[in-house]
């Protein structure tokens, strides 16, 4: 077997699922997910608890097999080339605790590191640095930060082209969140990797993430990148007439009126001039338009995914 | 960060900033030149740094990067990163006349928002200025309206 | 941006770490044979010191060494969440290989403990002076090899493995308590037994069997048992492999 194997995979997603199902017992979990992350970006996946963030990732690394629908990785089946797509990923569960919290650390690194050809153990002792790893300590004897941090070393040293971030910064302290998050991105300036990551914080990886996908109670209610959100989501300040109502063909999100019902804010979708267009024609004076945040957009579309049926 | 020397340019993002990163970026590098913190054949910071410094996607520093150099801003030196223009000074004046443009428009624009007539915030602008400079004690004053410059 | 994929890893790296890290697992089991065989030394040090017989061990213990056998692959996986999204299965290697190989890295390790056992029992042996060394049959490794094969299958192939075990064991005590309480009367299984066609079979086997040499009729069943054990490691295996859909 070649140390590292060449094969084109040009405009190939680096994450592709096609109506993926999956259930447990009898209830769904992921249901018809169809997701695309595009080759080096970083999809921030958003939901509720127990939405399916984390059985994406599960059914990716073939930890949960799918009821229905399939999943690859840079165009490999997940379940039929199992093997090659999990030495793809670095994977950062949503738990702290490691099954093999018997180790110590430089154990646990040493056993992990032999299991990836790309290893680069340079590399990892820098990530040790970083991370201010103790290589002596037991693994199982770690705070939940400290676990994390090592989680990340283990994910990192060996430059996957693709890092599952399940809720990464859970259980850090503040310093440690912006840290972790800076040394992320040195290291997605250094290697092309694509980055899926499932977060409650969305607000502090604003400016590093590229795509959102929103997922409610296991569907793919939005999917769309930083620059789509940028041209189709906005946020309207309006004077409106008392008895005002939005036109029923824009979309709208979260709207909110003052007591008076003379003022109105709230996310429209569609292009700007559009959706301005038809506030006007409706009676509604635009008084201010302003871009949304990643965070707003992900919680405007899941109110909304909540609201309708 | 284990290797910090020292920030090579102060740069700022808002989130509340509408405009795309890569736009906030090379509006701040733009800033940083005509203030004078970066002068001709100064050096900036690598997109590694500047990534990790801002936890911003390591694209979007290549973007803006990519952007200034073509616009003559920056220029790359093979194997040594990015410098500043020699002769970034040439268009100073052009530059320094469309970064008042772009603070204006903020600013005209937050006025509007604000229910403000242009001929009024214009007079209450000048006003202002005069008061700072014969007082002095005014200018420590917070600012009412809130974030701009 | 060009993406080069990573390779997994060879199966010669993967087998080495799991005799690695089944050894580094297997420490605590490891000293406690040694407390063990320290233990037996004493004592038979002392016996042989007071003139006394000192033979400690004889053929009838193979069925506590075969036990030991059977339920050493619970010391080997003790750490690994078997049906669980486990770290083990996180691993860029194919499941089943994955687990063959730990599987075989225990087999090494039980290997040498039995290649310790029966040295240790050889030099006391020799030391008492008064048994002649016992020369340790190959088939008991097959044996040895066979059963721990067996535990192994049922430990990985079972999601309950301990109650499977149980469960076993408290159908054996029932039957046999049944056939004590009911011992009068025909069994199911006993007129099974009388079809007529049945007894010459089983007649004509016995003759052949005992026509066998002595090696063979040793080897076979523990050849048999051997296949049991892989079968059922096989079937475990195909458990968990990554193509297996729900």
């Amino acid at each position: 077997m070649s140390h590292q194997e060449e094969r084109d995979i040009t405009g190939v997603p680096a994450v592709a699922t096609f109506a993926l199902s999956l259930r447990y017992g009898k209830q769904l979990a992921l249901n018809n997910v169809d997701l695309r992350i595009p080759e080096g970006a970083i999809y921030v996946l958003a939901g509720t608890n127990g939405a399916g963030k984390s059985s994406v990732m599960k059914s990716l690394l073939n930890l949960e097999r799918p009821h229905a629908g399939c999943a690859e990785v840079f165009g490999l089946d997940t379940v039929a080339r199992g093997p090659e797509v999990r030495a793809q990923i670095g994977y950062i569960p949503e738990s702290h605790a490691h099954d093999y919290g018997w180790l110590n650390c430089g154990q646990l690194l040493q056993h992990v590191s032999s299991f990836y050809p790309a290893w680069d153990h340079a590399y990892a002792e820098t990530l040790n640095k970083a991370f201010d790893i103790t290589l002596g300590r037991r693994v199982d004897t770690l705070s939940k930060g400290e676990a994390r941090r090592l989680q990340f070393v283990l994910a990192l040293a060996h430059r996957p082209p693709l890092l599952l971030l399940d809720e990464p910064t859970d259980g850090l302290d503040p310093l440690a969140r912006s840290r972790t998050l800076a040394i992320l991105a040195e290291h997605l300036a250094d290697a092309p990797t694509t980055v899926m990551m499932s977060t409650h914080h969305i607000g502090e990886i604003e400016s590093l993430a590229d795509h959102l996908g929103v997922l409610q109670t296991g569907k793919l209610v939005a999917q769309l990148s930083r620059d789509e959100l940028r041209t189709t989501v906005h946020r309207f300040v309006l004077d409106v007439p008392e008895d005002w109502n939005a036109p029923t063909e824009l979309r709208s999100l979260d709207l909110r009126r003052s007591r008076t019902g003379r003022e109105l804010q709230g996310t429209f979708i569609g292009k700007q001039a559009d959706v301005r267009a038809r506030l006007s024609s409706s009676g509604a004076t635009v008084r201010d338009v302003s871009a949304v945040t990643l965070e707003h957009a992900a919680l405007a579309l899941l109110n909304d995914g909540e609201s309708r049926p | 960060m284990q290797h910090r020397h020292g920030t090579l340019v102060l740069v700022n993002l808002s989130p509340a900033d509408a405009r795309p990163l890569y736009l906030q970026i090379m509006d701040e590098v733009r800033r940083a030149i005509v203030v004078g913190s970066l002068r001709a054949e100064d050096p900036l910071p690598s997109v590694r740094e500047l990534a990790a410094e801002l936890v911003v996607n390591p694209r979007t520093v290549s973007q803006a990067y990519n952007e200034l150099e073509r616009e003559g801003v920056l220029y790359v030196r093979r194997g040594q990163g990015t410098f500043v223009s020699p002769d970034v000074t040439r268009g100073a004046e052009q530059r320094r006349r469309s970064q008042a443009r772009d603070v204006a428009r903020r600013a005209l624009l937050e006025a509007r928002r604000n229910g403000l007539d242009v001929d009024e915030f214009v007079t209450m602008l000048r006003e202002l200025a005069a008061e700072e400079q014969n007082g002095g004690t005014e200018a420590g004053r917070p600012n009412e309206t809130g974030d701009d410059e | 941006m060009n993406v080069t994929l990573h390779a997994a890893p060879i199966l010669r790296t993967v087998l080495r770490e799991q005799v690695r890290i089944v050894a580094r697992s297997l420490i605590r089991e490891a000293r406690a044979f040694a407390a063990v065989l320290a233990i037996v030394a004493v004592v038979i040090g002392v016996e042989i010191f007071y003139g006394r017989a000192a033979l400690w061990f004889d053929s009838d213990d193979w069925a506590a060494i075969g036990l030991v056998a059977l339920v050493f692959p619970f010391s080997v996986w003790r750490r690994d969440r078997l049906f669980m999204p486990a770290f083990l299965w996180t691993l860029p290697v194919n499941r089943a290989q994955l687990l063959y190989a730990k599987v075989f890295a225990g087999w090494v390790w039980l290997m040498v403990a039995f290649i310790v056992f029966v040295a240790f029992q050889f030099a006391l042996s020799l030391l008492s002076g008064l048994a002649s060394p016992q020369i340790i049959s190959f088939d008991a490794g097959i044996g040895i090899t066979a059963l721990y094969l067996l535990g192994s299958g049922i430990l990985l192939g079972l999601r309950h493995p301990l109650r499977w075990f149980l469960g076993a064991a408290g159908v054996l005590i029932m039957l046999g308590l049944l056939e004590r309480g009911l011992a009068s009367g025909p069994w199911a299984f006993e007129i099974f037994f009388e079809t007529p066609q049945l007894k010459s079979a089983v007649e004509r086997f016995t003759s052949a069997w005992q026509r066998l040499p002595r090696f063979a009729q040793s080897l076979i069943p523990n050849l048999l048992m051997l296949v049991v054990g892989f079968l059922t490691v096989r079937t475990a295996a195909s458990r968990h492999a990554d193509n297996r859909r729900r």
